[in-house]
């Protein structure tokens, strides 16, 4: 009989430690699996890694280029590689008045971002430019 | 201590509740500093990028001296409107000065343009042996104007500008005369939502 209730007690004590490990793996594994970030930080990161690609694409010589002869189908496939693959993305060539390419419609958008990049024309040719990168599919 | 694993249970949920109150309280601030510093960061980018595309107008424009100040006018235009457009302002004086291949007195053209938001009193000196000195009194916003000096070739002088007796700056002027000059002098200030960025340069081309 006393045997009996000692070696109830060990299975009691095992199951108590067992839950308690198991409750605090759980918590860890669910509070820190994503580091901590706010919704507009994430944004400003999206918005950064397009605004990086048109500057490489810049520095290139091919977002000036592909702006002057309108091809935004060009710049698109080129910023592929600097954006992530979740994310949709559209790009909208405008002059000085008016845009020259079509702009996306994202009314049904909950979150877009916009990111601009100006440029003057290309190698001896004035022909003002604004590239505007829309991104959204994002939280 | 009867029940020790019962301990192991209360210690846990204890440590679970610190845990929690750590994780909710974690570099928050940090986070939002952070995100404000690249934001700021990207405001900055931004900034560049209009400062070197001012620049790239007058390289485009190369070829075609004459269409300097026109194509630095129209796109100073082009990226204030896009700026207000972002609910940031854009503010830009630019003085352009050209002189032409020769040997002797000549003419130096200077092109100055305001795109401050605001009319100026501007005045120009220039201190040649009797310093030469150009007003106009009533500058306004979305101008430029031209005006000529009397300089001697192979001559360096200081251009001195002035608006509303608050603004005062030098430009260097460096004439050559077997080389057409072209001096470009730029102030530009975007005030965006977080920073104001300022610059003031002077770039200088030997034009064809």
């Amino acid at each position: 009989m006393c045997l009996e209730v000692k070696f109830m007690k060990g299975q009691l004590f095992t199951l108590e430690s067992f839950i308690s490990i198991l409750m605090l793996f759980f918590i860890v594994v669910y509070l820190f699996q994503n580091p901590p970030a706010s919704p507009e930080f994430k944004t400003i990161n999206y918005k950064l890694e397009a605004y990086n690609g048109l500057k490489i694409l810049e520095k290139t010589g091919e977002l000036r280029k592909d702006a002057v002869d309108n091809d935004t189908t060009s710049i698109e496939n080129k910023l592929n590689p600097f954006l992530p693959n979740f994310l949709y993305y559209n790009v909208t060539i405008f002059n000085e008045t008016t845009n020259i390419t079509q702009i996306p419609s994202l009314a049904n958008e909950k979150n877009t971002l916009a990111i601009s990049y100006l440029l003057a024309g290309d190698i001896d040719y004035y022909k003002p430019r604004e590239v505007i990168v829309y991104v959204w599919g994002f939280e | 201590m009867k029940d020790k694993g019962q301990v192991f249970l209360i210690s846990a949920v204890i440590l679970i509740v610190i845990l929690v109150i750590l994780r909710i309280g974690i570099n928050l601030p940090d986070v939002i500093q952070s995100s404000r510093k690249l934001e700021g960061n990207f405001e900055k980018d931004f900034f560049i990028n209009v400062a070197n595309e001012l620049v790239k107008t007058i390289e485009i424009s190369y070829y075609q001296p004459d269409n300097i100040t026109n194509n630095v006018y129209d796109f100073g235009n082009f990226t204030r409107k896009k700026m207000t457009e972002k609910i940031q302002e854009f503010e830009f004086l630019y003085v352009g000065s050209i002189t032409p291949k020769s040997r002797g007195t000549d003419k130096m053209n200077v092109s100055v343009i305001n795109l401050l938001n605001k009319p100026i009193n501007l005045t120009l000196t220039l201190n040649s042996t009797t310093p030469q000195t150009r007003n106009n009194d009533n500058m306004v916003d979305y101008s430029s104007h031209d005006i000529s000096f009397d300089i001697i070739q192979g001559t360096n002088y200081i251009l001195t500008v002035d608006y509303n007796r608050t603004y005062n700056e030098n430009i260097t002027i460096e004439t050559k005369p077997w080389e057409n000059k072209y001096i470009g002098f730029f102030d530009i200030t975007l005030i965006g939502k977080q920073t104001t960025y300022k610059d003031k340069f002077q770039k200088t081309y030997t034009l064809p």
